[in-house]
């Protein structure tokens, strides 16, 4: 195994506290000849610092590629466009308590959070004379199905300005 | 203009299907209402996001109430606007 090449290989967590030990040990003591005995002892004591940790070690790795798999789940099962902002977009969104309509949400894309299975975005709409923002997780099994109606050309990824300009039945 | 929640006695903060006490402060001419009226209501829309278990938020433009009175019947007959879900499993329609 490539494990045992390196020669007592520890657990990464505890090399770091190994050294902290020995050097607040040294630092306790000021005399010059018990000095050199805790620096001898400190280079017995830790190991060879690794720059690299073991990436399959790492729980953030492991998280991304669990995300990605999940993701990859979601994708293979329903077809999901690509949202930006400004896009018009039209939604079949499910109520999950009565289970029986499906509710189609209409509006304007004015933002989109990219956090692996938890994408989210932001929809802006008028509903009834009051503006309405929801925000969806892309990723939802309560979206039946996404259908991108209009393209609108903005210049900017998160278009909050819509707030003060779509006032119109106030 | 709210004046108190409804609920726990030093509740503060009142949010989507909440009922509050509220004094008309202006009023549009010929209606049942008078200014400076005290009355309950309950609210229907907030700026402040309502959170769902889904994870789905919901935000309107405006804070609006609906007239209700003591015992949570509503007072007018119609209404406008949308209501969230949230207000049709408390026990307003």
């Amino acid at each position: 195994m490539s494990r045992d090449s390196s020669g007592g290989f520890p657990v990464p967590g505890l090399s770091p506290l190994a050294g902290m030990v020995s050097t607040s040990s040294s630092r306790c003591m000021t005399t010059a000849a018990s000095t050199t005995m805790d620096s001898s002892e400190s280079v017995t004591d830790v190991p060879p610092r690794i720059k690299f940790k073991r990436l399959d070690k790492t729980a953030k790795h492991i998280m991304q590629i669990l995300d990605k798999e999940a993701v990859e789940e979601v994708k293979g099962q329903r077809e999901i466009p690509d949202i930006k902002p400004g896009y018009i977009v039209q939604l079949k969104v499910e109520v999950p308590e009565n289970k029986q309509r499906v509710s189609t949400v209409k509006g304007i894309v004015i933002a989109r959070r990219n956090a692996g299975l938890n994408n989210t975005f932001r929809i802006r709409r008028m509903v009834a004379g009051v503006g309405v923002e929801s925000l969806f997780p892309l990723y939802s099994p309560n979206i039946k199905e996404i259908k991108v109606v209009d393209k609108k050309k903005v210049r900017r990824a998160k278009l909050y300005y819509l707030r003060n300009k779509m006032n119109a039945l106030r | 203009m709210c004046i108190r929640v409804i609920g726990a006695s030093n509740r503060r903060y009142a949010h989507i299907g909440d009922v509050i006490v509220v004094v008309i402060k202006e009023t549009i001419p010929n209606t049942p209402l008078k200014r400076s009226e005290v009355i309950r209501a309950v609210i229907v829309h907030t700026r402040k996001e309502l959170k769902r278990d889904n994870m789905m938020i919901i935000r309107y433009d405006d804070n609006a109430v609906v007239v209700i009175d003591q015992e949570g019947n509503l007072k007018g007959t119609q209404i406008f606007g949308a209501i969230a879900r949230e207000l049709r499993t408390s026990r307003f329609i």
